[in-house]
């Protein structure tokens, strides 16, 4: 069997590799240039809090409507996940309470929650739990595709609307304030768009896999990016790359499509940590290093007096 | 000029129970190089936060030419202490000098003629034009900070608020600042400066405000630097400071 007939054959039987591809497609790309603002932001963690609280968000929407319909779990996982980023900022904004520890207070506290509820009063509800944490790319249905190829395109969207904003208090935020940009409600916006996204893409890659898809197309593209933009681009490349190698891995090795994509988009990392022109380990150029060694940045201050 | 940038009175700024600054006076004339010095700790980012309006009042009235500070504010450029950024950002000094006219285009503006030549005439007025496609991190202290005077060159402004500039700065880089923040008063803005080196104080400011929690002295600098008021600044150290100067 020649290369060609290889990776064209899944596209033949049935119309499961579309499905899967498209939608993860969607669902890494959109979790991609989100994670690259979360990167920046240093606020990384948060995706992963933001994740893990959509369960009780998805349980409590459940609860109240007895509908399984995407829209109502959506809307429970962003109340959620709001009220949650909200008490995690308050606790936070506390001098005696260190984030990092707020963010694992609050998230696994409303985790928690969220367990007892899929344990108890919703044990006859249909909710696959194992679907919910480690997602399905190859059985993904309509309404999730339906879901993703609108829920993505809007928060991409709202990304190119707002970049400026985005891109200003995610680098300077007082200065962002300083300028009437609403410092606050970017923070929030930025937010909900990533409860939406993670939730849109709980079916396809599951809630934990999710995370990895927010992180580590980010952290590649920093370790090689000057630019913002270039940043976003590198992390939309290692997004669709990840999809493409990890699927077909999946389909070699006959093993989950999402673990085989996270892991391929682990091992990009890796290379990237290795082999980066000026952070590499490994080939460090003239100039490398610049940024992080205090040696350098005295050459740069003896530079700039010289110029 | 009749009308003062700045006028603020019996302002009291706290942290919780904690007073940074209680019952500050002074009015800062139009058209003046002003500095803001006192000893560590003595509330002087505090005050210039709640002048950029970055830190609610507890009490008291700031306001700027003349009107309240919300809208006096809009004629206002602020250009906060270094070491608020992270270094590691994905930007280059251009980008950073790009996001001065930001406010005045709006979020969706285009960059057109005027911007860039703003953009431009502010990288030359600190020279880092040859700097522009670097990455700020790559830049030594000094020239970061040229990069940062650059974008409120660029944002433009009557009055000019700067926290510690001079910070980690070399002494190339901190006579090029002096030179356009004088180019600044000469075009008749107002510029106010957080400064902790006394030695060049009476070189630098044309008016000067001690403060020391309180506002110990404020008015032009020949009157208000004087060794008395300093001592009621800094207590017992101004001694060393006044002897450095005497040798040098």
């Amino acid at each position: 069997m020649g290369l060609v007939e290889w990776v064209a054959g899944p596209w033949q039987v049935g119309d499961w590799m579309w499905r899967g591809m498209l939608t993860v497609h969607m669902v890494a790309i959109g979790c991609a240039v989100l994670g690259v603002f979360l990167y920046l932001r240093r606020m990384s963690l948060l995706a992963d809090a933001l994740a893990h609280v959509a369960l009780p968000g998805i349980a409590a929407a459940f609860l109240i409507s007895g509908s399984l319909d995407a829209p109502v779990l959506l809307t429970g996982a962003v109340v959620v996940g709001l009220l949650s980023a909200l008490s995690i900022e308050t606790l936070a904004s506390r001098p005696n309470i260190r984030s990092d520890a707020a963010i694992g207070i609050v998230f696994t506290s409303f985790f928690a929650v969220g367990v007892i509820l899929l344990s108890t009063v919703m044990r006859d509800a249909h909710i696959d739990t194992e679907c919910l944490l480690f997602g399905d790319v190859l059985g993904v249905t309509d309404q999730t595709i339906w879901l993703v190829v609108t829920v993505v395109p809007a928060v991409l969207l709202l990304v190119v609307l707002f970049y400026r904003w985005l891109a200003v208090s995610s680098f300077d935020p007082r200065f962002a304030a300083a300028i009437g940009i609403p410092v606050t409600l970017v923070n929030y916006g930025l937010m909900t768009s990533v409860t939406v996204t993670v939730v849109a893409g709980f079916e396809a890659v599951g809630a934990i896999l999710v995370i990895a898809l927010i992180i580590v197309p980010g952290a590649t593209a920093h370790l090689l990016a000057d630019r913002l933009v270039v940043m976003i681009a590198i992390a939309i490349s290692h997004a669709v790359a990840s999809c493409w190698l990890g699927m077909y891995a999946a389909i070699a090795f006959n093993t989950s499509a999402a673990g085989a994509i996270v892991v391929v988009g682990g091992i990009l990392y890796l290379l990237a940590f290795l082999f980066a022109p000026r952070h590499g380990r490994l080939l460090p150029k003239s100039g490398g290093k610049r940024r992080r060694s205090g040696v350098g940045d005295q050459r740069a201050e003896r530079e700039g007096v010289a110029t | 000029m009749n009308q003062p940038a700045v006028a603020v009175r019996e302002l009291r700024l706290s942290y919780g129970e904690e007073v940074a600054v209680k019952d500050a006076k002074f009015t800062l004339p139009a058209g003046s190089l002003v500095g803001v010095v006192g000893p560590n700790g003595a509330g002087k980012s505090t005050l210039i936060k709640a002048i950029v309006g970055a830190k609610r009042p507890d009490g008291g009235e700031i306001s700027i030419f003349g009107d309240s500070a919300e809208v006096g504010r809009r004629r206002m450029t602020y250009v906060p202490q270094r070491g608020a950024v992270d270094w590691d950002f994905p930007i280059t000094a251009e980008e950073v000098v790009r996001q001065g006219r930001f406010k005045s285009m709006g979020l969706l503006g285009r960059f057109k003629k005027k911007e860039r030549r703003a953009v431009e005439e502010a990288m030359e007025a600190v020279d880092i034009t040859d700097l522009r496609h670097r990455q700020i991190g790559a830049l030594s202290g000094g020239q970061r900070q040229r990069v940062f005077l650059a974008r409120a060159l660029a944002q433009g402004g009557d009055l000019f608020v700067l926290d510690e500039p001079f910070a980690g700065v070399d002494a190339s880089t901190e006579s090029a600042i002096m030179e356009v923040l004088r180019r600044l008063r000469d075009d008749g803005k107002t510029v106010l400066v957080v400064h902790h080196d006394l030695v060049t104080v009476p070189e630098y400011f044309d008016e000067l405000i001690l403060l020391n929690r309180e506002v110990v002295a404020c008015g032009p600098t020949e009157d208000v630097f004087t060794e008395e008021n300093l001592r009621a600044t800094y207590g017992g150290r101004v001694a060393i400071v006044k002897g450095e100067k005497a040798g040098g």
